[in-house]
């Protein structure tokens, strides 16, 4: 058990870091289009060129160094299907395709993250996993929560034989939950920074105690998401830990997404401050989170075979 | 960053279970769970000794007092064992965390000698003299008085929300030896006998346990100067030093996440049918317990680095609030009429979560220091 990356891991973090700090950030998801940005293929390019879409596989890492690539990407606005190229397509498919993954729902007909731009596309059903191979250039859907959506198309796909559903289902949730982690903690930084330059009755308003108690305590409800996270992906996604650091994470995105915009006040809602481009990822990734069995529900099943009314 | 367990730990929590299983005792129910009732420390008095003589009342202290040099994982886990059983070893759990070591640390040969052998065999119950009526979250305000009068202090003061006052033979009991100093500097401990003249105890009726609370007053009450844990005037950060790990030492998640499982027990017997909703929420408190134990878990891996108390120790400690208010939330609502009766799982919850965010510094007061400490936020004026 240990809290602290090790050499080798902070030495993996710290060039990701690097290259995300060049190829991502709010300036570059904003010559993408902002709330509305098209898939960043250069972004794409250079993760994978680097080696660190292959973290989950490499004999040197594993599912825990994936997730935390994952993470600095969301933290960064990184406009690439990390969550299901770093993480679900390698603990269900095995080998890596070329281009841009999108994982949806069996029978699910909205708006799903990065599916018109998806060369590969994983469909979880509650018996099997379909694998469609697409175009790349499928339906595409107007929406301004951060990501390019599309809706799946009529091919079937093919069922991957060997994939249990209820697998790719646990590491899908793990994905998610760290990237809500990365997403809701870059939010709520960039929030502590204004409460803390920003002056209002001749004093930083982050001094008023009414202010702080409310960040520590998204702050306690993001790190134990973290922590709930990555413990999950280091023992392999089981499927209790999966649903309960989504849970959580889904729990606190939403108070997070709350908290900050409020705040923030006005200017929080303006374009030409950065908060939104964290927050309006939010309610994009909790909707992926809630259309599966919702989170909390998952753990109860998992657990104590709870099944609701 | 991993978090894998040792061999050696899988294996004492595994001696630990079966340990319990065969050693608990039947009594361990009903009554005997209430905090601080007469059944409560009348059980954790036998359920100390049989630990002592397996050598697992104190296994992390170092050997030379009694202990086996045990890890602080080692530690933990026997925590989080007693904690998912309802901590079976009731007041015995401060002794053993924090007041042996604070004595280890600070004491004279002569206080190690009287206290820590009697500590570790489990002999002795200790109840920690804090809160004044005027001193609760502003600690250092108090003004329980100890002046020095030739080889004794005479102290004159009053204590309040002491548990296990009346059951305690020896009280760990924070003075103001220093009037004039700056208030964190002139406070003092004193290691007193319960029945030293002048030492009163009261009980305090509350809705949380018959016999959780108590009200120490001490009249010219005098305290021999042998009996001070460490330098005059220095307490405070004696008592600091000893409280640091305190936040954690308790870890409330496991008992929470037991409770949890009782509910849903409960309800599977009584065929009680339960909405989508309420089933998630209750996923959602499990996966709070689940949070606060991760953040627990992360201090004491900052204990194993060898590095001084960090702010997650904050963040650890409300965690565990909010993960005991979100069973104690469900609790009510999954057992709908019948939580209402005396005992009843929820009954005693609700009891429950509504001390975790007072007992042990207040939720409020972990707020200000994850504001100040960890995120670097000024203090409000």
């Amino acid at each position: 058990m240990r809290f602290v990356l090790d050499d080798e891991q902070r030495a993996l973090i710290d060039a990701v870091t690097t290259l995300l700090d060049r190829h991502a950030g709010p300036d570059r998801i904003r010559t993408l289009g902002g709330v509305e940005p098209r898939y960043d293929t250069e972004l794409s390019w250079e993760l994978t060129r680097s080696g660190y879409t292959n973290c989950f596989q490499s004999p040197d890492t594993g599912p825990l160094e994936a997730a935390l690539v994952v993470e600095a990407v969301a933290r960064s606005l990184g406009v690439t299907s990390a969550g299901a190229t770093c993480l679900i397509a390698p603990a269900t498919i095995g080998e890596l395709p070329d281009g841009p993954i999108a994982v949806v729902r069996a029978g699910a007909h909205g708006p799903a993250r990065y599916v018109a731009d998806a060369t590969t596309i994983l469909v979880v059903g509650d018996d099997e996993v379909r694998l469609i191979a697409a175009s790349g250039d499928g339906e595409r859907v107007r929406s301004a929560y951060g990501y390019p959506m599309g809706r799946v198309g009529s091919d079937p796909g093919e069922v991957v034989p060997g994939v249990l559903p209820e697998r790719a289902t646990a590491w899908w949730r793990v994905a998610l939950a760290i990237e809500l982690v990365g997403t809701m903690t870059a939010a709520l930084e960039h929030t502590i920074t204004y409460v803390r330059d920003r002056h209002q009755f001749g004093r930083p308003i982050g001094s008023f105690q009414a202010l702080q108690h409310r960040l520590a305590e998204s702050t306690v409800l993001a790190e134990g998401s973290r922590w709930l996270a990555l413990e999950a992906a280091w023992n392999g996604a089981p499927t209790e830990n999966s649903a309960a650091a989504l849970a959580h994470a889904v729990t606190a995105a939403k108070r997070i997404m709350t908290e900050t915009h409020q705040l923030t006040g006005a200017m929080g809602f303006t374009t030409e401050y950065d908060l939104h481009l964290w927050t309006m990822r939010i309610p994009a990734l909790v909707r992926e989170a809630e259309a599966m069995t919702p989170p909390g529900r998952a753990v109860a099943e998992s657990r104590w075979s709870l099944r609701s009314a | 960053m991993e978090f894998g367990w040792s061999d050696e730990d899988l294996t004492f929590r595994k001696e630990l279970r079966a340990f319990l299983a065969s050693d608990l005792g039947d009594d361990w129910s009903g009554e005997a769970q209430k905090l601080g009732s007469e059944a409560n420390v009348e059980h954790s008095f036998g359920f100390a000794k049989t630990l002592a003589a397996r050598g697992w009342l104190t296994p992390h202290w170092p050997e030379e007092y009694g202990g086996a040099g045990a890890s602080p994982w080692q530690h933990l886990i026997m925590a989080e064992e007693m904690w998912s059983i309802g901590e079976p070893r009731g007041p015995q759990y401060m002794n053993v965390n924090w007041i042996g070591p604070s004595i280890m640390a600070h004491g004279t040969e002569e206080q190690k000698r009287l206290h820590l052998p009697r500590i570790a065999k489990g002999d002795v119950i200790w109840c920690q003299g804090f809160s004044e009526p005027d001193a609760g979250s502003d600690l250092a305000s108090l003004r329980t008085r100890a002046v020095r009068d030739g080889d004794d202090y005479v102290v004159n003061g009053r204590k309040v929300w002491t548990s296990y006052a009346a059951s305690a033979q020896f009280c760990y009991l924070l003075v103001r030896t220093n009037a004039e100093a700056e208030r964190h500097r002139g406070i003092s401990v004193l290691l007193v006998p319960t029945d030293t003249d002048g030492f009163e105890i009261n009980s305090i009726p509350s809705v949380v346990g018959g016999h959780a609370f108590h009200e120490l007053v001490f009249t010219d009450m005098r305290v021999p100067v042998a009996c001070r844990l460490g330098d005059e005037d220095q307490g405070w950060a004696v008592v600091r030093e000893a409280l640091a790990f305190e936040r954690v030492g308790a870890p409330r998640y496991a008992r929470a996440a037991y409770v949890l499982d009782q509910l849903v027990d409960w309800a599977d017997a009584n065929d009680t049918e339960l909405s989508a909703s309420l089933t998630e929420r209750i996923g959602q408190a499990r996966a709070s317990c689940e949070a606060a134990r991760l953040l627990a878990y992360r201090v004491i891996d900052e204990r194993c680095l060898g590095l001084p108390p960090s702010p997650n120790v904050y963040l650890a400690r409300a965690a565990m609030v909010q993960a005991e208010r979100a069973v104690g939330a469900v609790a009510g609502e999954l057992m709908g009429d019948e939580g209402l009766v005396y005992g009843s799982i929820a009954d005693e919850q609700l009891r429950k979560s509504m001390v975790a965010g007072v007992a042990a510094g207040t939720y409020e007061m972990q707020l200000n220091m994850i504001a100040q400490l960890a995120l670097k936020l000024p203090r409000e004026r």
